[in-house]
């Protein structure tokens, strides 16, 4: 019962931590950092096929629960603890000694270290059982993130942080007070517990109002429209390997927490669902307009992922199978697309930087083209199949409007696209630009992104992934 | 009478609530934001305080002749709550520290030509 496995991937990144800033040495920090990051994926690899079958528990000090704290992985969430870990071991290995600048230049440890911490605390969120356990990640994993942020090169970065760290900070006081309400309701925080109380509480305005919070809380923290101010700003201002790895999971994580707690523990209902498609479609068309009217690449690629997490939640409030295991695809395919552009792009911010980048820097251009051809949705990459998944979902709940939505934003995302691909290919060199060439190692990262998103466009078993997280919602074998 | 004071207690916190909100919303300074912001969580902390109280209800230590405890469990989450609180506020002020240095300013309406939107 009790399977120890379960809390390695907190574990091995939280007490790496601690670890590197005791060595100190930038290059050994680096190798330690990498490989934290990297066991914790590959400790989820193995339990993906063990909760396929059957959820896993560990229980803390053997307490059982609802008193004791557990931690419990099934289909829905151990795929994503296979996402953190390896977002955070490819962006930890792009970011070595060297590349950052800015406050954190010739001090690498404390970045690894705060970079692990925040995988942990990633990894928590995924992993834990009790409700109020999610604050406490959710909190650790936010706090690094603000440091990161302002661990960018430019100026500015520290207020984009402090900015960050105003709207964070309420996200998460909502979702404590959104906790608190439950607890008032309920007398539990064990979500196994919450589940079945919830729904014969004699409070129900009261957990109602709780899970309102949580949703205001989540949506805050994963800058889904029309809470989205602050994504824009982070990523054009945090070092290049933290928004690769922002882009790659943390908005998902906070979408995790989002469905985990108002959908399969806490019950939004009908209504509910309707407005989080209805405000997710607004959500998508927004992000794609407003990432067609941006001049700086990195924000246009953030309101590119406001459309596309949109549409992570508008495939949720289908209410299906169906819908679960597209919103699934759709998030796997975006975190190896985003992050992989980011990966690529490297310090590149303007689109000076990309002129004429096809003669200047042959692979870059290459890797980037590739990426930005799944973002599109072409067939093969992992972008095609999550649309296609998207849009037959959306047709076979008889959404319409979704359907509608969802090919109008596909073309806007031509238009965005274009707005990449045109000065990489047709724009004449401006001559010497301050980003340099892409090397070897630097490829690497950007490389093992792209086959991720060839990787998921092109094996069906993804979508069974998807299928049997569909399970753990109680949905059935619906169309 | 317990439920009457209890409304006006919580109407109260819900005042707290909204001011701390409202100085975060409208104060252009950024240290006075985070001391909205500190408001704001305490009107939090206090209300789990709340959960945990009972009538009649003393210290939740095992002793002859009383037979209501207070729920401590809330007490405890709350201690955590508050550790996250003084953590947000110190990174918060360090992060002051960092604007002041890098744009000269910690009046929002002055830095806002800095990287951020609208």
């Amino acid at each position: 019962m009790n399977n120890a496995w379960l809390i390695v991937p907190v574990l091995l990144p939280m007490l790496s931590a601690p670890l590197l800033l005791l060595i100190r040495h930038p290059g050994v920090c680096w190798l330690l950092a990498v490989f934290a990051a990297a066991g914790s994926a590959l400790t989820a690899g193995p339990l993906l096929e063990l909760t396929a079958q059957q959820a896993q528990h560990y229980h803390f000090g053997g307490w059982l629960p609802p008193v004791g704290i557990e931690f419990v992985l099934d289909a829905f969430n151990t795929p994503f603890l296979i996402l953190t870990g390896s977002a955070a071991a490819l962006s930890l290995f792009a970011a070595s000694p060297g590349v950052l600048q800015g406050p954190f230049a010739g001090r690498e440890a404390v970045f690894y270290a705060l970079f692990l911490l925040c995988l942990a605390g990633l990894n928590g969120i995924l992993s834990t059982g009790d409700a109020f356990n999610v604050f406490v990640f959710l909190e650790i994993s936010s706090l690094t993130t603000y440091a990161l942020v302002a661990a960018g090169p430019r100026p500015g970065s520290a207020l984009a942080a402090f900015q960050y760290l105003i709207l964070g900070t309420l996200g998460g006081s909502f979702v404590l007070l959104g906790i608190g309400f439950w607890l008032q309701a309920t007398g539990s925080l064990n979500m196994a517990d919450l589940d079945l109380r919830l729904d014969q509480t004699a409070f129900p305005a009261m957990a109602l109002a709780g899970t309102v919070l949580l949703m205001l809380g989540f949506a805050l923290k994963a800058a889904s429209f029309p809470l989205h101010q602050w994504l824009p700003a982070v990523y054009a201002a945090a070092p290049w390997p933290v928004t690769a790895f922002l882009a790659a999971c943390a908005t998902k994580i906070a979408i995790y927490a989002l469905i985990r707690l108002t959908l399969i523990v806490g019950d939004m209902g009908s209504l509910g669902l309707d407005v989080l498609g209805v405000v997710a479609l607004v959500g998508i068309l927004w992000g794609a307009i407003s990432a067609c009217t941006q001049t700086d690449i990195r924000r246009l690629l953030a309101w590119s992922s406001v459309s596309q997490l949109a549409y992570v939640l508008f495939a949720f409030s289908l209410g299906t199978a169906a819908g679960v295991t597209a919103a699934f695809l759709q998030l796997f395919a975006h975190a190896s697309i985003k992050g992989g552009i980011f990966l690529a792009l490297g310090p590149a911010a303007s689109r000076r930087d990309l002129e004429g980048l096809r003669g200047r820097d042959p692979w870059r251009a290459l890797l980037l083209t590739l990426l930005i051809l799944g973002l599109l949705g072409v067939p093969l990459t992992a972008g095609f199949s999550a649309k296609w998944a998207l849009l037959s979902a959306s047709y076979g709940a008889g959404h319409g409007l979704g359907l509608g939505v969802v090919v109008i934003s596909s073309l806007l995302a031509v238009v965005y696209c274009l707005r990449l691909l045109e000065p990489m290919w047709l724009a004449p060199d401006p001559g010497p630009t301050p980003l340099a060439r892409i090397t070897l190692p630097h490829i690497l990262p950007p490389l093992v992104a792209l086959l991720a998103m060839f990787w998921l466009g092109t094996h069906s078993d993804v979508a069974g992934v998807g299928l049997r997280a569909a399970a753990v919602f109680g949905y059935g074998d619906s169309p | 009478m317990t439920a009457l004071a209890s409304q006006g207690f919580y109407a109260l916190l819900g005042l707290v609530l909204v001011t701390g909100l409202y100085l975060v919303i409208a104060q252009d300074n950024l240290v006075k934001k985070l001391l909205g912001l500190s408001v704001f969580q305490v009107a939090i902390f206090v209300f789990y305080l709340t959960l945990g109280k009972l009538f009649p209800g003393g210290v939740p230590i095992l002793q002859d002749g009383v037979s209501g405890y207070s729920h401590p469990l809330p007490h405890v989450l709350i201690l955590t709550a508050i550790v996250v609180g003084v953590a947000t506020l110190a990174v918060g002020l360090a992060l002051v520290v960092r604007v002041q240095e890098e744009l000269g300013s910690i009046e929002e309406d002055e830095v806002r030509h800095g990287p951020h939107d609208e």
